[in-house]
Formats: C-alpha cells, sequence, structure tokens
C-alpha cells in the first residue's frame, strides 16, 4: 500500500474518484502528514504524553487516532494508523489525488467500479483468514460481587466473511460512490467487522439467556426475557451507535472522560483482530484511541429521548411477555435496540469497556500478532496463557468404566485409551506425578451420580489430551467412577451427593497457585464448552471460590503459614493484608495489637468459636487449630472435614474463610497469597 | 502433629498408582531415595516402565513370614482430608526394591498391618529405620 502504484489504475483508481475536497484533506491528514510528524512540547501533549503529535502545516493528532486541523477545528480519523506510515513517499492518497485531479468518469461507472472494487475486483484482500475465539464476559454480570462474570466465547473467523461482506455492501448503499475512496471503503469494512462482531456477542447473550429461561413456566419466562431484551437491545444499539459514529464520522469526543473504558474494549478487540487482518485491526484502534469515550458526551440526551424510546419498544416487549418465543425475543431485543440504543449509549459503553478490561487476558493469549510488534516482554505467565490458545474439545462418546462395586479396580476407556485406577480410602486415584505444594486446590463439583458421570466423561479424556491440563496437573482423584454408571460404588468411597466431600467430583493438584487458577480457567472453559455448566452454584457447605462460565469449577484454599501461641498452640496466620484491613477496622494504629475485647468482637462479627483468634508468639494474628496438621515444609493444614461449620462456633477453614470475606478478601485471592520463600 | 484417632481401621490395598498409570501385583518398583521430614518419612519409588519417580510416604514396616511388607502411602497433599485412612502394602525385596503383592498374600498379613498402624508415629518410624538405617533429615 505504500510503495507507488500507478500501474494499478483499475479497480483502485476508480475507487478513489470523487468530488475531493472531503477526501483530499482527510489523506492530507492521515499519510503524509503521519510521515512529518514531530513531538512538541505543549499543553495538549503533555496531556496526551507520547500519543500526541504535530504536523508542519498546523495539524496535530490529539489522540493516537485523530488529527485536528488547527485551524478550524475539524477532527479526522487517522487512517495512516493503519497502513505503513513510514516515509516511503507515495501512498494510495496520491493515487488518489491524482484520480481526483483528472475526474474523467461518469456517475455510473463510479457505482459499478466502486461495487466491483469492493468484491471480486478488488486487489485488497479483507477477508479474515483464520478462526479466533473471543471471550467477552456478559457485561450484565460485572460487578455483581466477587463472582467473576460470566464468559461468553464468541467464535470469529473466515465463517464469518460472508455476514461481512453482507454488512459492507449494505453500508455502501447508503453511500454516495462518488465520494468513496480508498479511505471510505476500509471504514465500511469496519463498520461492517463491527457490526457482525456486535451481532455475535448479541446472539451468543440471547443464546445463553434463553437456556436460563427453560425451566421456567410460560409467564414467568416472558417477563424474564422482556427484560433482557430491553437490558440488551438498548446496551447493544448503542454500542453499535456509537462504534458507526466513531469509525464512520471519526467523532472521539472527549477523551479525557471515557478513554479508560474505550482503551479497554479496543484492547481487547485488538489483541483479538492483530491476527486477523488489518482492516480489523484499524477497527481495533479506533475503538482503542477512545471510541467509547464517545459515550459520555451522549450522556445528557438520555431524559426525554430515553423515556420515547422505551414507549416506542412497549409493543414488541409485550408480545414477547405474551407469546415468549425466541422469534420474538429477537424481535424484541431489535426493536430495543432501534429505539432505546442510541441515547443509553453511555451505559452499554461502560459495560462493554468493563467486560473488556476482563477478557483481555483471555483475548492476549488467543493471538499472537503477526504484523504487529510485540509490546510486551514475553513472560512466563503469557506462556502459560498462551498454551490456552484454542479449545479443542475431545469428544469420547464411548467412555465407559468397568468394575465391580466391592473391588478397587476401575478400568476406563475412551477412545483409544484404557487406563485402571484403584478405589482407595474413599477416592477414585487418578495420575500422581509430583508432590503438590500449592497452597490450593482445583475442585469440580458435581450434584448426583448421573451429573458425575456426565462430568467425569468430559473431563478424565481431556485430562489426557489437552495440553494445559497435561502441563500443569500434578495429580487429581475423583469419585468412584462406578457411580456415573451404575448409581452405585465401592463401600467406602464418598458419594456424590452434591454436599460437603460429597460435592467434589474432582480434585486437583498442582505444583503451585499459579498453575492451580490456570487449570481452573481451563476446566471451566472445558465444562462450558461440553455443555456442563449448571444453572446455579451449587451450596455444597464446602469453602471453595466457584467462578467463570460453568459455575463448576472452583479453587479451595487448604493451606497457611503456621503460627504458634504463646502456649506453643498451633494454627495458621492470618493473612498480613487481612489482618492490615482489620486492625484499620479496629481503629488500630502500626505496631499495636487488637485488644482481647475486640478479638472477641471480631470472633463474634465472623462466627468464629470464642477464644480461637490470638496473637502467635511473633505478633501475628492467628487462628489456633485443634484439628489442623504441620503439613512439614509448607504451611499448617487447616482441614475443611471435621471442621464446625456453624456460624458463631466456625472451626478450622470454615472460620478461616468466613473471617477473610468478611473483610472483603478471597483467601484464594493472589492478593493474600503469602509469597513463597525461594 | 496433632494424633488421629488410634482406633480407626485403615483400609489396605495391595496396588500402587504411580505416576500415569496403576502398579499391580508382579510389577517392582525402585526405592531411589528416603528421608525424614519432620515427623514424617519419605521415600522416592521409581517405574522404570514409565521413568518416573513419585514420593511418597513410608507408613510402616510390617515384618512376616520372614517378610518385610512397606506400607506406603501418598503424600500429605494428596491424603491429608481423606474420609478413610489407608495405605498401600507392598514387599521390600531389598532395601532398593518392591515387590507388588497379591490379594491373597496381603490378606495373610492384614492383620498385621491394621495393628502397626494404630502404634505411635515415632514407634512406626522406629521400625522403618531398622530396615532402612538411618534416614538422613530432609534440609
Amino acid at each position: 500500500m505504500t510503495a507507488p502504484n500507478h500501474q494499478n489504475k483499475t479497480g483502485d483508481a476508480k475507487q478513489k474518484e470523487g468530488d475531493g475536497v472531503s477526501d483530499r484533506k482527510l489523506e492530507q491528514h492521515t499519510t503524509q502528514k503521519t510521515a512529518d510528524e514531530s513531538i512538541v512540547d505543549a499543553p495538549m501533549a503533555k496531556k496526551y504524553q507520547e500519543n500526541f503529535r504535530s504536523f508542519s502545516d498546523g495539524t496535530k493528532a490529539i489522540s493516537p487516532l485523530v488529527l485536528e486541523d488547527s485551524k478550524t477545528g475539524q477532527r479526522f480519523y487517522d487512517g495512516a494508523q493503519n497502513k505503513n506510515t513510514s516515509n516511503s513517499g507515495h501512498s494510495d492518497s496520491h493515487d488518489l489525488k491524482d484520480t481526483i485531479d483528472k475526474g474523467q468518469k461518469n456517475s455510473s461507472d463510479k457505482i459499478h467500479a466502486t461495487r466491483d472494487a469492493t468484491t471480486d475486483g478488488d486487489k485488497q484482500d479483507y477477508s479474515l483468514k483464520q478462526s479466533f475465539t473471543a471471550y467477552l464476559p456478559d457485561y450484565k454480570t460485572i460487578g455483581l460481587g466477587p463472582a467473576a462474570p460470566r464468559i461468553m466465547s464468541i467464535e470469529f473467523g473466515p465463517s464469518d466473511n460472508a455476514a461481512i461482506e453482507t454488512h459492507f455492501k449494505k453500508n455502501l448503499k447508503t453511500r454516495n460512490p462518488e465520494t468513496l475512496s480508498d479511505f471510505d471503503k476500509q471504514k465500511l469494512h469496519n463498520l461492517a467487522i463491527c457490526d457482525v462482531l456486535i451481532d455475535k456477542y448479541q446472539q451468543a447473550m440471547s443464546k445463553q439467556e434463553l437456556h436460563d429461561t427453560q425451566s421456567l413456566p410460560k409467564q414467568v419466562k416472558g417477563l424474564f426475557l422482556a427484560g433482557q431484551a430491553l437490558e440488551d437491545g438498548a446496551a447493544l444499539g448503542a454500542t453499535r451507535a456509537v462504534l458507526h459514529k466513531c469509525i464512520d464520522e471519526g467523532a472521539l469526543g472527549d477523551l479525557a472522560s471515557g478513554t479508560a473504558i474505550g482503551m479497554a474494549f479496543g484492547q481487547i478487540v485488538a489483541k483479538l483482530a492483530s491476527n486477523a487482518h488489518p482492516i480489523t485491526r484499524t477497527a481495533a484502534l479506533v475503538l482503542q484511541g477512545g471510541g467509547l469515550a464517545l459515550a459520555i458526551k451522549q450522556f445528557g440526551d438520555i431524559g426525554h429521548e430515553g423515556v420515547n424510546g422505551f414507549l416506542n419498544s412497549v409493543p414488541a416487549l409485550q408480545k414477547l411477555i405474551e407469546n415468549p418465543t425466541e422469534q420474538n425475543f429477537l424481535h424484541a431485543k431489535d426493536d430495543v435496540e432501534k429505539e432505546l440504543g442510541p441515547p443509553l449509549a453511555d451505559a452499554a459503553l461502560t459495560g462493554l469497556g468493563m467486560a473488556a478490561a476482563h477478557g483481555i487476558e483471555k483475548a492476549a493469549s488467543k493471538t499472537k500478532p503477526s504484523s504487529q510488534p510485540e509490546s510486551e516482554p514475553k513472560s512466563d505467565k503469557v506462556q502459560h496463557t498462551e498454551q490456552t490458545d484454542r479449545i479443542k474439545i475431545h469428544e469420547y462418546p464411548d467412555f465407559s468404566v468397568e468394575g465391580d462395586s466391592n473391588d478397587i479396580i476401575r478400568t476406563l476407556k475412551f477412545g483409544d485409551i484404557q487406563k485402571k485406577f484403584a478405589v482407595f480410602k474413599g477416592w477414585c486415584h487418578g495420575d500422581f506425578t509430583k508432590e503438590s505444594t500449592s497452597p490450593i486446590k482445583v475442585h469440580i463439583l458435581t450434584k448426583s451420580a448421573q451429573d458425575l458421570g456426565r462430568v467425569q466423561a468430559a473431563i478424565i479424556p481431556e485430562i489426557y489430551k489437552d495440553q494445559v491440563l497435561k502441563n500443569h496437573i500434578t495429580g487429581w482423584k475423583t469419585i468412584d467412577p462406578l457411580y456415573g454408571t451404575k448409581n452405585e460404588g465401592h463401600p467406602n468411597a464418598v458419594a456424590p451427593t452434591g454436599l460437603d466431600q460429597g460435592a467434589k467430583g474432582f480434585t486437583i493438584y498442582t505444583e503451585n497457585a499459579e498453575s492451580a487458577v490456570i487449570v481452573q480457567k481451563r476446566l471451566d472453559e472445558i465444562c462450558h464448552h461440553k455443555g456442563l455448566g449448571l444453572e446455579a452454584q451449587l451450596k455444597t457447605g464446602n469453602c471453595e471460590t466457584v467462578g467463570g462460565l460453568s459455575k463448576r469449577v472452583g479453587l479451595s484454599r487448604d493451606t497457611f503459614e503456621k503460627v504458634l501461641d504463646a502456649s506453643r498452640h498451633p494454627g495458621s496466620s492470618i493473612d498480613g493484608a487481612v489482618t492490615n484491613r482489620i486492625e484499620k477496622a479496629f481503629g488500630i494504629g502500626p505496631g499495636k495489637r487488637l485488644s482481647p475485647e475486640q478479638i472477641h468482637i471480631l470472633e463474634k462479627q465472623s462466627g468464629i468459636e470464642h477464644g480461637l483468634l490470638t496473637y502467635s508468639d511473633a505478633g501475628k494474628l492467628m487462628l489456633k487449630s485443634n484439628k489442623g496438621m504441620d503439613y512439614y515444609n509448607h504451611g499448617w493444614y487447616s482441614p475443611e472435614s471435621g471442621a464446625v461449620k456453624t456460624f458463631g462456633h466456625l472451626t478450622e477453614r470454615p472460620a478461616l474463610y468466613a473471617l477473610y470475606h468478611k473483610y472483603g478478601f478471597d483467601p484464594c485471592d493472589a492478593a493474600v497469597l503469602p509469597v513463597k520463600k525461594g | 502433629m496433632i494424633e488421629q484417632d488410634k482406633s480407626e481401621t485403615y483400609e489396605l490395598i495391595e496396588a500402587v498408582m504411580i505416576g500415569r498409570r496403576l502398579a499391580e501385583t508382579g510389577d517392582d518398583l525402585a526405592i531411589s531415595d528416603t528421608w525424614l521430614d519432620g515427623d514424617y518419612a519419605f521415600c522416592t519409588l521409581t517405574d522404570k516402565t514409565q521413568n518416573i519417580s513419585v514420593k511418597f510416604e513410608m507408613c510402616a514396616v510390617v515384618s512376616c513370614h520372614g517378610q518385610n511388607y512397606l506400607l506406603i502411602d501418598f503424600t500429605p497433599d494428596r491424603t491429608i482430608d481423606d474420609p478413610i485412612k489407608g495405605c498401600m502394602v507392598t514387599k521390600l525385596a531389598s532395601a532398593e526394591t518392591l515387590n507388588l503383592i497379591t490379594r491373597q498374600e496381603l490378606k495373610t498379613i492384614e492383620q498385621q498391618c491394621q495393628e502397626i498402624m494404630q502404634t505411635a508415629k515415632s514407634q512406626r518410624i522406629g521400625g522403618i529405620r531398622k530396615v532402612f538405617g538411618t534416614l538422613r533429615t530432609q534440609d
């Protein structure tokens, strides 16, 4: 695109013809200016730092993607950002300028040529070349509590090229082909890509919501779906409107007020797009530049427009309530989107921005930029997450279990694999390759024998096939698999009851906490992809943190720093961050301790048995243990089985969890986990 | 460590889950290391068929019918919350080699195994020392 291009005068030349004023100006403010950029010391430069650029003719960049004419104040989208902006001289803009000056073709030719250029006649290949999965959290589940938001996976790839092309052609019809430049065409493609992405996001939410209503009575179902339609339609419509405005009009508004949100969403799309093709990347960059920030400007418009939009949406919602079919659901969403979308833009953007922020890590792991330099050093952690690249689900409908309930041996067969396990001490023990020194373990929950059978058939083959699981799991045990097939197990085996030990369908061990988190995420993805998600989180009575899509895979911390009280009684140290917060809440200054009365209040507040909280001989707040175990070099194991779980008399692990939760911490949170020595 | 209930019945099995397979009757495992760590005695067992070495807890040694049997368990990270206590019973062919026994053979020594597991841990470690000599202490 940057090399001299006079020989390509057919498709490209024709499409670049137009009246030229806006196009020329636009192009001047893009490729040529970018090549001439320099950093200046100015208030704007200080405000936007490295994003600020100015040009010799008075144009300045107010963001990485927006140029502003200092004389007229007019702003332009900096298309050069998605082109090669080296000083190679010629670019498409020169060809465009030449062609415009020549101004030879008539309108019908131009229309024809333009349309050809966008499809078969185009020299550029806009098609997506490979698939990737976007993990976008359901924006409605953001900020509802400590649990992770619901994540929806959205496949995006070559199979979407037809839809993108359809959107592109549709957008094309709304334009005057005479003024259509190559840059305009790129923008239309960006719009089409954004539209398809949002359509798929909408579809994913609809699918999930319809699934959620399966067990609801018809009347309730209608009301539920109407509520979803109203919320989704408004949110997604608003987002779509803003993205169109950002991409199409280059109107980015006040960057200072919403850039963070825009950046968040932009970042995820940029990561996703970077492995696709330059046009998608352009869309991502527009978003990253602050596109979503535009919503803030629309805040004042919500008032009467919102009311009118809602009233106009009522008929479709009413119809959905009366007849909650999938068709009416989608129709209602569509209506709401049209009526309520744009005025409610800011809410949608906030939601999506936050959602994107949650999804960035996963998105980053999805793609490896092929044409952009790596901006981040590759830490071990990144490499780990990159291994989660694709979900390759291995289906084994032939999964089978052989064994006698009175015998300890179980033979499992799936695919070409046959493995023997032993039921021992209540559990069926799987592989055991390395001792676990992680303070946290992974649990896959189960609620019944039938459910256990489904989960085992889905998960056990993955343990042997999935590279992420193979890399990080050092051992595992599960409930006797005979329960899943024969509804009976070994006499000593834990039964799958959904409560206490009987809820732990799998216990999975890793070498360290980081691996446990990676495994938890991966298993959650697998459970979700295999349709094993639970409608609601199980009330197991266990201390664990269950999050993610499936509501089935959790983390549980069992080991804490070992300390001794003044009389050498052992127990678990309360992590420093938690102690600090507790002491602050009681107004205790640095170097001072809670009084015995304050400790008693703390026990009462947290439901802990009186007399268990104290300070260690080293001055650390601790929970005395009567059942725990010195886990040799790994700390103090705080047991769950045998612990009192009644509020007011909590002991051991349930007491620790209650205390941590009371002060806003999760024991598995990296923020509180002690740093491992060495 | 806080002592456990001494009246517990232990589940005893003749198989050993090591690495990625279940070692059964007739299999041999090499003892490549033994040591003490706090209240625990450990060994490293090597399965040459899969070229893998795994750490196990050594629970006790039982002498019966002129043979020494080594009772082992998974490391505490895996066993600490088990609802039932138990051991994997193996035969010491030498201080470096374990044989996996038959279920019938296990039945002949079951009583002795249960009895030894009811004794104090220090006493059991003393019995281990008799076979393996002085165990080094983990740094």
